[in-house]
């Protein structure tokens, strides 16, 4: 009997899933990689009466919402996205609003071994204040130093790490004893679902310049077929009168027919060193050859055995 | 408060239902041609094409209710017949899609198309609804998801085994995702996997579920069916991109058949998973033990048959098969002793 109480309870679960998919009418999917239980409490506190923060285990969501799918047929493409570290925040608000909560829980944090570095970390040049005996640690990383008054100076600023490089043992003393924290972590939004869509929450951030460069984009296309099938539009005008305008200067340029716009063509073509200032003398500006990146080799992924350990 | 685009109201809800009409006709009406006589690359061509209209008909629309002064009635109409007249041609073009292409395929486009109109429905529903300045905002957001949508149509795979491929891939994924999910908790005694991590003024104090060392050796043979799950993917994906063809009807409809089985694994991984968390629950972790080996086994049966598998293939499905096989009835010995 005992065994289906227990049965009942984790049923339960999935009812408390389900529950906050039906009140709540859009959630983001967000990546939790390096947010500590004391910060996600603190998230907590800060979304409370905006949305609530639900970190189950993946297999249970993914379970929760098929079994959801009939009264929410949408929620389907949320599936592939509940993979890895991540937890749901639920929402009635606006999404920007709960965005920007999110962003400014973000937390510093010291640099760990092993972490891939969200953005590049540089050492700023300064007096450490460390003993000629920590010479070492820098060495390690060829920084460049020189004792002042009997501690280490960093002479130039050095850049430690670029974005995506992995966190060296090294470097993450180095930057412990330096006491920088180069990275802020917090909850990170990955996909926005809101009245059964899912999108990217770029979206979010969409600005007039965006609609315009859109926008351009289309009234581009269409002065393009307008002119090519030789059907004028209020797009493809400018154009045609400027195309007729090159063909009036080119006949101006090889006959005697002259008209204002095409004086300073044709005294060009009678000479050329007339015009010769005009002409800024172009600096021999000869860009260095920029260094090839070695290639990196992609990673193996380390732990498909293919079979092996399966007859443990 | 009245809302400023009040007076566009009819001509807005007018083209709301008619976008509607569209979206249900392709979510329920199939009437594919057997024999089409556009070829796939035209249609994807096509679609393409229409697919770049709709976004740029929705960033006018925007454009055009975000700065004052608001669209007349009849702007507002042509703004409309406009976008009504691009859906149209989506539609038009959705059912050029050869009957033959595969149904993978046909799913994923349907889904994007249906995407795409939705939002562009869902554009013009908060133009109607809200109205104004004020919520320029949103309409940009709207009419991103549309861009978003129209892209979504235009990155579609290419061909059945594109599509088969991209969805064995987010399959596998999750497989993997579960696969790590419980052996990270092998590591431990189980306890705390139904924490929802809600404020804990919600969450009940219950008395922490742990697993026995004897629940852990009995799991062990189940733990390691899921890895044989994990790894079907990688030997089905790898086999479907070096071998994978859709220049028959069989060949697609093989791929189909493929996807379909290795499509039901990551739901039963998922339970079974939910079933070994403490309080271990052995009458249905056996069954869906049963019914992964069963999945498995019908997705390594479909492989071998369909022309994706070749010889090479050969040794590595029956050494799959035979692990499962051999794990189960592990299971089976280790339950009939306890």
């Amino acid at each position: 009997m005992v065994r289906v109480d227990k049965i009942t309870w984790k049923a339960n679960y999935f009812t408390k899933i389900i529950q906050l998919l039906d009140e709540y009418s859009r959630c983001f999917i967000v990546g939790a990689d390096n947010v500590g239980s004391k910060q996600m409490q603190e998230i907590r506190i800060a979304l409370r009466g905006y949305a609530v923060v639900l970190m189950g285990k993946n297999t249970m969501m993914r379970k929760a919402i098929r079994g959801h799918l009939e009264t929410n047929p949408n929620l389907e493409k949320l599936l592939p996205h509940i993979v890895n570290n991540v937890g749901f925040v639920f929402t009635n608000e606006d999404l920007v609003e709960v965005r920007d909560k999110l962003l400014a829980n973000k937390k510093r944090a010291p640099a760990r071994p092993g972490a891939i570095a969200p953005c590049p970390v540089t050492i700023p040049s300064q007096n450490t204040g460390l003993g000629p005996e920590k010479t070492s640690f820098f060495q390690a990383l060829q920084i460049p130093t020189k004792i002042s008054r009997g501690t280490i100076e960093i002479v130039n600023d050095v850049q430690l790490m670029k974005e995506g490089d992995k966190v060296g043992a090294s470097e993450a003393t180095l930057l412990n004893m330096l006491n920088i924290s180069p990275f802020t972590y917090g909850l990170v939004v990955q996909q926005v679902f809101d009245q059964g869509t899912v999108f990217s929450p770029k979206v979010l951030d969409i600005t007039d310049e965006d609609l315009l460069k859109s926008f351009q984009k289309g009234v581009a296309n269409v002065a393009s077929v307008s002119l090519s099938i030789g059907y004028p539009t209020v797009v493809s005008v400018p154009h045609s009168i400027v195309n007729g305008f090159k063909r009036l200067l080119a006949v101006a340029a090889v006959t005697d027919i002259t008209f204002k716009e095409a004086e300073a063509l044709k005294e060009y073509l009678a000479d050329p060193s007339k015009f010769a200032v005009a002409a800024a003398p172009v600096a021999a500006v000869e860009e260095a050859p920029k260094k090839e990146e070695p290639k990196e080799e992609e990673e193996e992924e380390s732990d498909e055995d293919f079979g092996m350990g399966l007859f443990d | 408060m009245t809302s400023p685009t009040a007076p566009l109201e009819n001509i807005l809800q007018n083209s709301i239902e008619n976008l509607l009409a569209a979206e249900k006709q392709i979510q329920e009406k199939d009437g594919h041609k057997e024999s089409s006589d556009t070829s796939l690359e035209t249609f994807q061509k096509d679609i393409i094409a229409v697919a770049k209209k709709l976004a740029f008909e929705c960033t006018k629309i925007c454009i055009s209710f975000t700065k004052p002064p608001l669209p007349t009635a009849s702007e507002t109409s042509s703004l409309l017949s406009a976008v009504e007249g691009t859906v149209i041609c989506l539609v038009a073009v959705w059912y050029k899609l050869p009957a033959n292409s595969g149904i993978t395929l046909k799913e994923e486009v349907r889904y994007a198309v249906v995407h795409a109109i939705q939002s562009t429905r869902q554009l013009l529903k908060l133009i109607k609804d809200e109205g104004g300045e004020a919520v320029e905002f949103k309409y940009r957001q709207s009419t991103g998801i549309v861009w978003q949508g129209c892209n979504k149509i235009e990155k579609c795979s290419e061909n059945n085994k594109a599509a088969v491929l991209k969805g064995l891939e987010e399959q596998s994924k999750m497989v993997y995702d579960a696969f790590t999910e419980i052996s990270e908790a092998m590591e431990g005694d189980g306890s705390g996997w139904n924490s929802l991590g809600i404020d804990s003024e919600d969450e009940e104090e219950e008395e922490e579920e742990k697993w026995s060392n004897e629940d852990k050796d009995l799991i062990t043979p189940v733990v390691n069916l899921i890895k044989a799950a994990k790894i079907l993917f990688k030997r089905v994906m790898a086999a479907v991109e070096r071998g994978g063809l859709c220049e028959t009807v069989s060949q697609v409809e093989e791929l189909d058949q493929l996807y379909q089985d290795c499509n039901q694994v990551s739901a039963i991984v998922d339970v079974l998973i939910l079933e070994l968390y403490p309080p271990l629950n052995v009458p249905n972790m056996q069954d869906q033990s049963q019914l992964l080996v069963s999945q498995v086994g019908a997705s390594l049966k479909t492989a071998v048959k369909s022309h994706v598998t070749g010889e090479e293939d050969q040794p590595h499905l029956e050494f799959l098969q035979k692990a499962v096989e051999h794990n189960l009835n592990s299971l089976k010995e280790k339950l009939s002793q306890r």
